[in-house]
């Protein structure tokens, strides 16, 4: 088993009821797998945040490996995980 | 010939002579600058010499709204101002929204041309077309809110909209904003400039229409911004509600929030005493600009200890960072009543707050003592210390007289190696981005024609994620400079000269945002415009603003960060172990330069790229 940490902010953190999150996954468990975990974990609230009707990825959610964007990474929401690493889950933001 | 959108006048102001003229806006400026930002850098590089002394009375302060502002399309109430800047010796030009904007226009101006000096104290009243010269005597010392009330009083007009200078404007801080209403043009030091002319304040109202040449065409544009804003995620379900600060959020999740003078940037969740959930707790309503359904606009109130009930608009984003994360401060209380000071003396809150954490950091360091601070223990965190330094700095006292021109100046006064702990480029402060996790935007910094601003080219790619016109690797220097030249164009050309809310950009029109402009324009002008006459128009504006700094002796060794930037790796969060390289800095100016057509060794526009944009004359003057 790997301990990965699950970082969100504004909307997002609301329906968690905290920005940070320690998950228990399986080795060689990927960010989809978080997802779906966390979606298992707090339902319907978080699933309509996520993803849309067909069960795709909302576009304007932002997924992150240690910082970086996981359309940089090979395998995108395949990226297997590996112990510490974290997750960031970012809902749509603007006006800096 | 434009048949709307312009009101075809420019007034032009004599502060020495006393006297006011009106002159036609030309229908080619109209056409290739747009308005706006694009008015005043094309006045400012062809009336103020080089070498022009910036709070001399040869320097100029150009005000000017957009063709869009003072018609009916909504987030349009913009205008820019534009002078040498004194903090920098760069170009000036800051915007401001508020009611001011579509007051000028109202009153039948595109733009407003101040120049000269006044002997005494001044201020200007302006009604439709009748100027007058008013003994500022009275006003001179008092605060910003004083002010405005007192001008309205005398003017016997409580809808007279009032720009003016505080103390820090009077004393010529390098660092003095210019404030209208509850908003300012905060940076660069063009209120020293409005001091340096004796000039405490504008009163403006309008009574007159800004002309549309087809209002048919109009609503059909409109149709689609409108709707673009509806449609936007972000604008209307969270903006609308939390205002920037929500940013304080998100550039902390990705590590890119500056604390502690960077030093310290993503080692600790500023979020979790700066963020949108406890400024919420300090919400009391909001002050939206002129013709604004949006309104982000927050007003807070503090709660606690000595600064329970200090009411101000704002913070915004980044004087959370200014005057919370920058100088370590955690108590929201102590930034609301440091942004209503600052804007009441009339000082920049970025700069101000950076200009302290600056000293902080020496302090800690030991290379300023409890003798230079008066006393003062100016360790981060002390929100005290910031409010008492804050004080000083409008009236050049004490360790606040040090800072008040900003880092640069400051560390040049100091010595002893403190130039690599200030945080600036080209003399100004940084905003509130640790662009070493965000490369585009670091880019951005090094080549604002105004130096670290983050108004100018903003890298919403990097901060947001937002795929337009693709995706961006935040950690890449690679491809930055083309990027960053389109950044840069781009918002020049769809807000800052039509006269747009930036945040509109950014939350509704970005992935159509020069159809979107080329349409209302077309609509509201008459004249035509396609959306690669946008562009274009974005990149002459840039263009001559880089002559106006390459005339003053600026060259590509200007275009650099500060030295921590490009040296110190961040040490924790989740841009953890990125920095910008000099390698990777100057890989990113030649692709920068080499995508902007500009002279790789020296970063000056070329005789070619010039001619192409239709203003070779302006080539003449840079040898
Ligand atoms: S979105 Fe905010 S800054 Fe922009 S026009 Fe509206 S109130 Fe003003």
């Amino acid at each position: 088993m790997i301990q990965v940490k699950v970082h969100t902010i504004l909307n997002l953190k609301k329906i968690l009821g905290r920005g940070d999150i320690d998950l228990t996954m399986k080795e060689g468990s990927t960010v989809k797998d978080v997802l779906m975990t966390m979606v298992e974990t707090y339902g319907d609230s978080l699933t309509d945040q996520l993803f849309d009707s067909e069960g795709g990825l909302l576009p304007y959610i932002r997924l992150m490996v240690n910082g970086r964007d996981i359309v940089f990474l090979e395998k995108k929401m395949e990226t297997a995980l590996q112990e510490g690493d974290e997750v960031l889950i970012l809902p749509p933001v603007g006006g800096g | 010939m434009y048949q709307g959108g312009y009101t075809g006048k420019i007034l032009r102001i004599n502060l020495g002579s006393q006297t006011a003229k009106v002159e036609e806006t030309p229908e080619p400026m109209a056409n290739d600058f747009i308005g706006g930002a694009g008015f005043g850098i094309k006045l400012l590089f062809d009336e103020v010499k080089a070498n022009t002394d910036p709070l001399g009375p040869d320097n100029k302060l150009i005000f000017a709204s957009g063709p869009l502002s003072g018609t009916n399309v909504p987030c349009t109430s913009r205008m820019s101002v534009t002078s040498r800047s004194p903090l920098t010796g760069a170009v000036g030009m800051a915007l401001s929204g508020g009611y001011f904007p579509v007051e000028l226009k109202w009153a039948g101006y595109d733009a407003m041309i101040i120049e000269g000096k006044s002997e005494e104290p001044v201020y200007v009243s302006i009604k439709d077309g009748d100027v007058k010269f008013r003994s500022a005597k009275k006003l001179w010392g008092m605060k910003t809110t004083d002010t405005q009330q007192i001008i309205k009083n005398d003017l016997h007009d409580q809808n007279v909209r009032v720009a003016c200078i505080g103390p820090a404007g009077e004393n010529k801080i390098k660092i003095a904003s210019i404030i209208n209403e509850w908003r300012a043009v905060g940076r660069k030091g063009l209120g020293a400039v409005m001091g340096s002319k004796n000039l405490k304040a504008i009163a403006i109202r309008g009574t007159g229409k800004v002309a549309v040449a087809d209002k048919e065409k109009l609503k059909a544009a409109r149709k689609v911004f409108t709707e673009a804003m509806k449609e936007s995620e972000v604008l209307y379900p969270v903006f609308a509600n939390t205002g920037t600060p929500m940013v304080v959020d998100a550039t902390s999740a990705i590590g890119i929030f500056p604390t502690r003078n960077y030093m310290t940037t993503g080692e600790y969740n500023a979020a979790e005493t700066l963020g949108v959930e406890v400024q919420m707790t300090r919400n009391v309503g909001s002050e939206p600009c002129y013709g604004c359904p949006v309104g982000c606009s927050q007003l807070k109130l503090a709660k606690t200890g000595a600064y329970e009930g200090i009411l101000t608009e704002g913070p915004e984003f980044e004087t959370m960072y200014s005057y919370g994360g920058v100088t370590g401060v955690d108590n929201i209380d102590a930034v609301i009543a440091a942004d209503r000071l600052a804007d009441e003396l009339g000082l920049d809150t970025i700069s101000s707050g950076v200009s302290i954490a600056f000293a902080m950091e020496l302090y800690e360091k030991g290379i300023l003592t409890k003798e230079d601070t008066g006393g003062i223990e100016l360790n981060f965190g002390n929100d005290q210390a910031m409010i008492t330094i804050l004080k000083q700095m409008a009236y050049r006292q004490g360790i606040g007289g040090l800072l008040a021109d900003g880092t640069k100046a400051a560390a040049e006064k100091i010595g002893k190696g403190s130039e690599k702990y200030a945080m600036h480029v080209k003399g100004l402060e940084l905003p509130a981005y640790d662009v070493r996790g965000a490369k585009a935007h670091g880019l951005n910094y090094a080549t604002s024609y105004t130096g670290a601003d983050h108004c100018r080219g903003y890298a919403f790619q990097e901060i947001f994620g937002i795929p337009v016109p693709y995706e961006v690797d935040r950690f890449s220097a690679e491809g930055k400079g083309k990027l960053t030249k389109w950044n840069q164009d781009i918002r020049t050309a769809t807000t800052d000269a039509p006269g747009m809310c930036a945040f509109l950009f950014d939350m509704a029109v970005v992935g159509i945002a020069a159809q979107n402009t080329a349409s209302l324009l077309e609509a509201v002008t008459g004249l035509t415009f396609t959306p690669d006459d946008i562009l274009v128009a974005g990149e002459r504006i840039n263009n001559l603003a880089r002559a106006f700094n390459v005339r003053e002796g600026f060259t590509r060794a200007d275009d650099t960060l500060p030295e921590r930037i490009l040296t110190e790796p961040l040490k924790g969060g989740a841009s953890k172990g990125n920095y910008i390289s000099r390698d990777e800095l100057d890989l990113m100016l030649d692709e920068y330069y080499t995508a902007r057509g500009w002279d790789v060794a020296t970063g000056a526009p070329s005789r070619e790229k010039l001619a192409e944009l239709g203003i070779e004359y302006v080539a003449d003057q840079l040898n």
